[in-house]
């Protein structure tokens, strides 16, 4: 009688044991759904950091900001400046100083007004790649020639 | 008999319960192991991250100094990458910080000047920490004190006459002479030799030299150059010359990108006829100089005041300036 | 009074079975709450979006103005300027500086916010006045969230023509 009873009493425990790393289990489980999301959106974050941070090294690029008399001017590029570089955007700059600066990416500038003229920055694709992250920032197009402010808009595309 | 069975019964149950916890604690000890490492790796994601935004920021921004709170890890920065722990990521070659080699503590200032060489050619980034002490020996002359005065006064900065004024207060310490062989100041000869660096600037002939401490004297390991204020501050924060002229390299590699731009343009201006000084020359000529293997300071300053002088003359003429 | 002392006995496991289920049940509750609290109700992260909206607003502005137009080189400031002077003296092709400037902004509105598919309110007038010189509204609910930017420009009498845009979303 008394041996079933401490049979009973392992039983208990050991089904105690179960329902506790059972209980740890559907824990970590849990656990381990909410990390890998809130991982992803950690990646996915960065990734967008990463194309505003483009943007930005684009829109304050010594290259082709407008500037007078050394004094640079926000939000404005240089319409010489940008065919220029197109120019000097060759080579082993283009792939290897500007490959370094900007990464995988599409950066080009649209005169919207008055409209025409469409520039070329740089463009390195990524094949195959996962997402993409787009980003528009309006801009003044100055021509130094006729001294005149175009609207444009430089178009930022970040791969990954 | 039924005394024995009790025994062994009460036996096993110690047995099973040292079993279990053993496994138990196992369980749980390997659990935290694993998560503090995790929770190290993105400690120092978020640092990198954070430290990405302030570099790019300071190319944005510059003049403007940033006290950031930073965790208590150290941070390794080399001129081409930057670490924490076990995660490293490059620096690219537009990115010019000018650095100690480790930072510790939980302050850093980040700072950024602008170069220009007359133009815009890139930003430049200084760390530093408040622990380590930049002492201007003797700054005789405007531009010395106007290189002191152009620093932060956040930054731990102080002026002696003498080097006799300087005492331990512990700090690392960066020794700046002015065209005066540096000599190690008594109070710190018994400072570990790590702690305390010297650079020696010939204002004259735009050099630097970089002295390392060996016991109570200062042994020179390099001359270098620059060119111009923000890129002679960039020899005060660097750790050690290899590092300052790595950056001096990715420095003058901008400069030359940004001087074919320029050249570029110039050559299209000309073609307008508004004046005849829309001259190549200086630029083909800064060009030249500012090749990685063929850096000639002087050279580059001539043509940089040609530059200057040729954009006055366009002003004063209503013709588009070269920059 | 043995048995009623087993049956007391008995009745204390019970009731500390139940407190104990008690406990659990609260634990559970509350880890469930945390996960309603922390999963469910979190809010998406958009750096993007705060950040693009922010720059957006004031860029656009800024930029729209400095534009160069093709009447007489005057630029989209001035051409405000004159279509709130008391006597408007630009005229380019038979179009007065208003209607001008409204063709031009439009039309920059047009090829970049609306293209872009961003609800934006562009509003220039005169405080004080009954007509806006300018209003475009695409979409921008006042119920929306906004980012806002404003340029105050000098015209007549030390008056001044407010031009704001509001990207809306």
């Amino acid at each position: 009688m008394k041996n079933k009873k401490s049979q009973i009493k392992m039983f208990e425990t050991i089904a105690v044991l179960i329902i506790f790393f059972v209980l740890i289990g559907f824990g970590l489980v849990f656990y381990s759904r909410i990390q890998g999301p809130q991982f992803q959106e950690k990646q996915e974050e960065n990734f967008e950091l990463k194309a505003i941070q483009t943007a930005q090294i684009v829109s304050f690029l010594p290259e082709i900001q407008c500037s007078s008399d050394g004094i640079i001017t926000n939000d404005c590029f240089d319409i010489l400046k940008i065919d220029a570089l197109n120019y000097v955007n060759t080579g082993e700059i283009r792939d290897e100083y500007y490959f370094d600066t900007f990464g995988y990416s599409n950066i080009s500038i649209n005169q919207i007004y008055p409209p025409g003229v469409n520039w070329e920055i740089y463009k390195r694709p990524l094949t195959n790649s996962k997402s993409k992250s787009s980003i528009q920032v309006p801009i003044s197009l100055y021509n130094a020639s006729s001294r005149e402010y175009n609207f444009g808009v430089l178009n930022v595309d970040v791969y990954r | 008999m039924k005394s024995k069975k009790g025994v062994i019964s009460v036996q096993f149950n110690w047995v099973f319960i040292l079993i279990a916890g053993v496994l138990i604690l196992l369980f749980f000890g390997s659990l935290v192991l694993k998560m503090r490492s995790a929770s190290d790796v993105s400690i120092a994601e978020t640092i990198m991250t954070n430290m990405q935004t302030i570099i790019t920021g300071a190319e944005v921004s510059v003049r403007t100094i940033n006290p950031i709170e930073i965790p208590n890890t150290e941070i390794k920065f080399s001129c081409n990458s930057m670490s924490v722990g076990t995660l490293s990521t490059t620096i690219t070659k537009n990115k010019i910080v000018f650095s100690p080699t480790v930072i510790k503590g939980r302050k850093l200032f980040a700072w950024a000047l602008d170069w220009n060489s007359p133009y815009h050619v890139t930003n430049f980034l200084y760390l530093t920490t408040p622990n380590i002490k930049y002492v201007f020996v003797n700054p005789t002359g405007d531009y010395a004190t106007g290189l002191y005065d152009l620093l932060p006064d956040e930054i731990n900065k102080m002026i002696v006459d003498d080097i006799s004024g300087i005492t331990n207060t512990g700090n690392y310490f960066r020794l700046i002479f002015f065209n005066d062989p540096p000599e190690v100041p008594s109070a710190l000869i018994r400072v570990p030799n790590n702690d305390v660096s010297a650079i020696n600037v010939d204002i004259n002939f735009n050099k630097i030299t970089f002295y390392k401490k060996n016991g109570n004297i200062f042994d020179s390991v390099g001359v270098s150059t620059y060119l111009g204020e923000p890129m002679l501050l960039g020899a005060l924060f660097s750790q050690d010359i290899d590092d300052y002229n790595c950056n001096l390299k990715k420095a003058f590699n901008k400069l030359n990108i940004v001087t074919q731009i320029y050249k570029k343009r110039t050559e299209v201006l000309a073609e307008s006829g508004c004046s005849s000084y829309y001259d190549q020359g200086p630029f083909s000529s800064i060009i030249i100089y500012s090749e990685e293997d063929n850096i000639n300071i002087n050279e580059i300053n001539r043509n940089i005041e040609t530059i200057k002088k040729y954009n006055k003359i366009l002003q004063s003429e209503s013709c588009p300036t070269l920059y | 009074m043995l048995m009623f002392t087993d049956k007391m006995k008995k009745n204390k496991k019970s009731q500390a079975e139940i407190v104990g289920l008690v406990i659990i049940v609260l634990l559970i509750t509350i880890g469930f709450l945390f996960v309603v609290k922390f999963v469910i109700m979190k809010e998406e992260p958009d750096t993007k979006k705060s950040f693009v909206y922010s720059e957006l607003a004031s860029n656009t502005l800024n930029v729209l103005l400095k534009t160069t137009t093709d009447c007489e080189g005057s630029d989209v400031t001035e051409l405000f300027q004159d279509c709130a002077a008391l006597h408007p003296r630009i005229f380019c092709g038979g179009v007065n500086s208003c209607d001008k400037v409204n063709e031009v902004v439009e039309y920059i509105l047009n090829k970049s916010l609306k293209k872009w598919n961003k609800q934006y309110e562009f509003n220039a007038y005169i405080p004080g006045s009954d007509e806006p010189i300018s209003y475009y509204n695409n979409n921008c609910d006042e119920n929306l969230d906004k980012e806002s930017s404003t340029y105050y420009i000098l015209i007549f009498e030390g008056r001044t023509l407010h031009v704001t845009l509001d990207i809306c979303g």
